[in-house]
């Protein structure tokens, strides 16, 4: 037995965070969680700038405050930034920050994939967004339906950014998917069977498959495209045989699941924050796991709906509906084990994050209900591309997704920083974003079904739209005055916030077992679970904190255990810091946006990214030593 | 925490300020539900039907949310049964899968209604998507004739649709006879709208489209059956070629000289351009530039001398024309009724 303060010591030596310049190389998953979140949360605000200044154009008719030019650039960034460059990287960072803490272990697996895909993910993104500042951001809608986005029709620079961004950015969500999956099947905590594990780990695990289903088709048609106009192939000229419908098939393929992407670990939030402050488990908690699983499985089957007025069967056609409307019953599951959850509880804790989360509750509820009526294929035919869908989707992510994760990030702020958030703002935030959102996207469904196409940059005097733009105007400002609050919260409360301790909100996961913010090893010892709730449980049975393994201190080492049951199987070692992610992101870089400037690069950044990746597996101190 | 977070006066405000909301938008016309044509109508059905259908659901979801709040909030220990099984088994199982069938039946007979017209189209209308325009063809068999963003029809039957593009997709949408479809190269398709009474009714590109899809309007012109004919009629006679010594004579010449016959057509001219929208009876219409400016001198003259101003990225240049051309061109062309 080695004595505990030399332990921890050792422990603290070898899961140093490199501080200074030599951040650059730190590989832990709390600092690359953190930057994902931070960033993504950046592309977030930016992205919300340009939905205002559109709404602003749309204010009044024939308005000229910006070209169709801008316009299309602003509408086609707005959706690719909310979609690739917040979405999707902030649940993935929420996950890297949460998922070794909530499976009580000392990392992720491949710390070293994790730091690559953050850098390929921020490298991406200011390529996309250089693009902008530059006006030459793509401009064919975030769906890039060729023969718009072909070279005949898009000649410019534009739509190569997109094909290569998009196809390079998404390695860092299938790295990302492919690291939780083995972290949650191989390095949760002993006692941790799947049964037992956070409705939130489920839901990243879910999403984590989805993406490693989706994600490849939208890689393989952006490639398709790319190579139809940089080397002239046919994939999707009609003059040579080939047929737009093609893209639209693969880009859905991809489309329909992403939105599940988003949604299914905002899910795992609100299924997270609810049992907390209802003091009591969630009721369901097979059936809510089972309903993400099936989520994510029905999700594949629905991408025909995206496309029923470009006529297809209407025997093909209605087997996609049904499945649409299959997807309500999982769906509704979950909303009403939520309910059940507070219906049940003895008592509520009405603080911030339990009102964000309920408040997400009515919203995707809403954006629930309009869901079937679009999988009805004659009244798809009618609002299909108008604002009714802007609507539908809008209450569905923004109301399913953003505000679960805003809930989360009062939820988890704490145990990030060791500080506190204000309750008083957060609240504030809540009802000014709650009151506008609705004010402004209610609206839409009405401009839809007034025959308002998506997409316009403006419309004609006698079409009637003026008022009610003008309204969403006016929601749109309090939503985002809302939101601006919660920054605001966020700035002032990582100085002033009072001090959090380990469990401020008397949560049941193993995440608030450990000191906020965390030590860079997470855990002093590996906890033992005995349940779902093990927080909640120990205490039951009388027991200070969960006992625990202690793990190697000569190198960076965690546990593994056994796929379904966690049973302690093996001690595994994880990546040092390096600067090799870095450079092998900027190889690969050079591959993807080098051949925006010249084809050469390609070739140059294949090189450079294989001597990265020699450097990469040079073997060091630990591999010597037979690790 | 005793915090009564959620006042039930906010949610009358909430409820009535919707209220308001959507009395305002009343304003303009809530096109996809006020239906000029059996399609439409069958559609607008079904919204109600489901909107019937949805209701239930989010009050259901309201109620019980604040229901439970409600509940909590008297703050008593005495145990309780616990009813949240049966809200998963009944609220998210059996009623939404009742409802998904009930409305998944009704949606298949709105389906079959509107896929097809009851009774066979006897006419039948070319529409082609452009960049940024519609190119609408009537063909006797023989030959076709074209007009542009305007669809004259009979009231009162269906009428079949040819839709095609061989550019960029577009989609084609009168939200007050029939949802929409695509046109999408390659794939030409079949649909059909009808329209119960003599009207106009406006549609516009819904699939974005690029630059000027915002400008894409076109207008269904349904009149009685007689007037129709007459109108058809009208329009396949080719316009007159003026010989010296005409009225607008002067005009023609400018129109040839000046290089409008490489993109527009005339018939019964040397005009034969097919870039640009046929101008044959270009007086006749209502608007110019798919219904982005009404037709009257001022903007046919302006449009005429820098289209780009109104709709940029138009294949249509600049034409700094003399005066005297730019005068005698518009007159020539506000002749062709």
């Amino acid at each position: 037995m080695i004595n505990d303060s030399n332990y921890e010591k050792r422990l603290r030596e070898v899961w140093k965070i490199p501080q200074g310049l030599a951040s650059i190389t730190a590989v832990n998953h709390r600092v690359i969680g953190v930057r994902y979140i931070v960033t993504a949360f950046i592309f977030f605000i930016l992205a919300g700038v340009l939905a205002l200044m559109m709404v602003l154009q749309l204010s009044g008719d024939n308005n000229n405050l910006m070209s169709h030019e801008t316009y299309n650039q602003f509408f086609t960034m707005h959706g690719t930034t909310m979609m690739f460059l917040f979405a999707v990287p902030v649940v993935e960072g929420i996950a890297i920050y949460l998922v070794p803490l909530m499976l009580g272990s000392r990392d992720l697996v491949f710390p070293r994939l994790n730091s690559f895909g953050y850098f390929v993910f921020l490298t991406g993104g200011i390529v996309v967004w250089g693009s902008l500042f530059l006006g030459s951001a793509p401009d064919a809608g975030w769906f890039n339906y060729v023969p718009l986005a072909g070279p005949e029709y898009s000649p410019g620079i534009n739509i190569d950014i997109y094909t290569t961004a998009i196809s390079f950015m998404e390695i860092a969500a299938l790295v990302a998917a492919v690291e939780l999956i083995i972290t949650i099947f191989r390095v949760r905590a002993p006692g941790m069977s799947l049964s037992r594990m956070p409705l939130f780990v489920w839901a990243v695990l879910v999403m984590s498959f989805m993406i490693i289903f989706a994600f490849p088709p939208l890689v393989l048609t952006s490639i398709f495209l790319a190579a139809d106009r940089m080397i002239g192939t046919h994939f999707f000229n009609v003059a040579m045989g080939g047929n737009p419908l093609l893209w639209q098939h693969l880009f859905w393929w991809f489309g329909h699941p992403e939105v599940y992407i988003i949604a299914v670990p905002a899910f795992g939030m609100v299924s997270t924050i609810i049992p907390t402050f209802s003091r009591r488990p969630i009721v369901g908690y097979l059936i809510v796991a089972i309903s993400m699983v099936m989520i994510g499985v029905i999700s594949f089957g629905l991408w025909v709906h995206h496309m029923f007025s470009s006529e297809a069967s209407i025997l093909g056609m209605s087997l996609f509906a049904a499945a649409s409307m299959a997807i309500a019953l999982p769906s509704g599951a979950q909303v009403f084990a939520w309910i059940g959850t507070i219906w049940d509880s003895k008592r509520v804790e009405w603080r911030t994050p339990m009102l964000w989360v309920t408040g997400s509750i009515v919203l995707f509820t809403i954006g629930g209900l309009t869901g079937p009526m679009l999988a009805a294929i004659p009244w798809n035919w009618q609002v299909h591309d108008t604002h009714f869908v802007t609507a539908h989707f809008h209450y569905v992510l923004v109301g399913g997704a953003v505000f679960p994760i805003i809930g989360g990030l009062y939820y988890w702020f704490p145990k990030v920083t060791g500080r506190m958030m204000s309750e008083r703002l957060g609240k504030w935030s809540f009802w000014l974003a709650f009151t506008g959102f609705n004010i402004a996207f209610f609206t839409l469904h009405y401009t839809g079904l007034m025959g308002m196409p998506r997409r316009v940059h403006t419309y004609l005097a006698d079409q009637g739209f003026d008022l009610p733009m003008q309204i969403m105007l006016v929601g749109a400002l309090i939503f985002a005055a809302g939101l601006a609050i919660t920054l605001w919260n966020v700035i002032a409360s990582l100085r002033h916030g009072p001090p959090a301790g380990d469990n401020p909100w008397n949560a049941p996961t193993l995440e608030w077992s450990t000191t906020s913010p965390p030590p860079a090893y997470n855990f002093l010892y590996i906890p033992m679970v005995h349940s779902a709730n093990p927080l909640w449980d120990d205490k039951k049975r009388g027991e200070e904190g969960p006992l625990g393994y202690q793990t190697g201190t000569d190198y960076r080492e965690t546990l593994g255990t056994t796929a379904l049951d966690g049973i302690p199987e093996q001690r595994l070692a994880v990546a040092r810091p390096s600067i090799w992610p870095l450079v092998l992101a900027l190889s690969v870089a050079t591959v993807f946006m080098g051949s925006l400037i010249d084809l050469i690069f390609v070739p140059i950044g294949a090189v450079l990214s294989f001597i990265a990746l020699v450097g990469w597996n040079w073997p060091g101190k630990q591999r010597r030593r037979g690790l | 925490m005793g915090h009564r977070i959620i006042t039930w006066r906010y949610c009358w405000a909430l409820l009535v300020g919707s209220l308001v909301v959507l009395g305002l938008g009343g304003c303009g016309g809530v096109l996809s539900l006020q239906p000029k044509g059996p399609a439409a109508e069958r559609i607008a059905e079904l919204w109600w039907f489901q909107l019937l259908l949805a209701l239930p659901f989010l009050l259901a979801v309201i109620i019980l949310l604040l229901l439970a709040i409600r509940r909590n909030q008297r703050n008593d220990d005495t145990p309780r049964r616990s009813h949240g099984m049966r809200m998963i088994i009944w609220g998210g199982a059996v009623l939404p899968a009742l409802a998904m069938l009930a409305l998944m039946s009704f949606m298949i007979g709105t389906l079959v209604d509107v896929t097809e017209p009851v009774n066979r189209a006897e006419l039948s209308i070319d529409v082609e998507g452009e960049l940024w325009w519609w190119k609408i063809g009537y063909s006797n068999g023989e030959e076709t004739i074209f007009t542009a963003n305007e669809i004259h029809i009979p009231a009162g039957e269906p009428v079949a649709l040819e839709l095609s593009s061989d550019n960029v997709i577009h989609s084609f949408w009168v939200p007050e006879l029939h949802g929409k479809r695509d046109l999408i190269p390659g794939n030409p398709s079949r649909f059909w709208i009808q329209a119960d009474q003599p009207g106009t009714y406006h549609g516009q590109c819904a699939e974005f489209c690029g630059a000027q899809h915002a400008k894409m309007h076109f207008l269904v012109i349904a009149h009685e059956r007689e007037d129709f004919m007459v109108w058809l009629e009208q329009e396949r006679q080719p316009a007159r070629l003026l010989i010296e010594g005409d009225g607008n004579f002067s005009g023609q010449q400018a129109f040839f000289d000046t290089g409008c016959s490489s993109c527009h057509t005339i018939r019964g001219t040397n005009a034969a351009g097919v870039v640009g929208p046929d101008l044959t009876h270009l007086a006749s219409r209502i608007d110019i530039a798919a219904g982005t400016l009404s037709n009257v001198t001022g903007n046919l003259s302006a449009w005429i001398v820098d289209s780009q101003q109104f709709k940029p990225g138009n294949l249509m240049p600049p034409m700094p024309l003399q005066p005297d051309d730019l005068l005698d061109i518009t007159g020539y062309l506000q002749s062709l009724s």
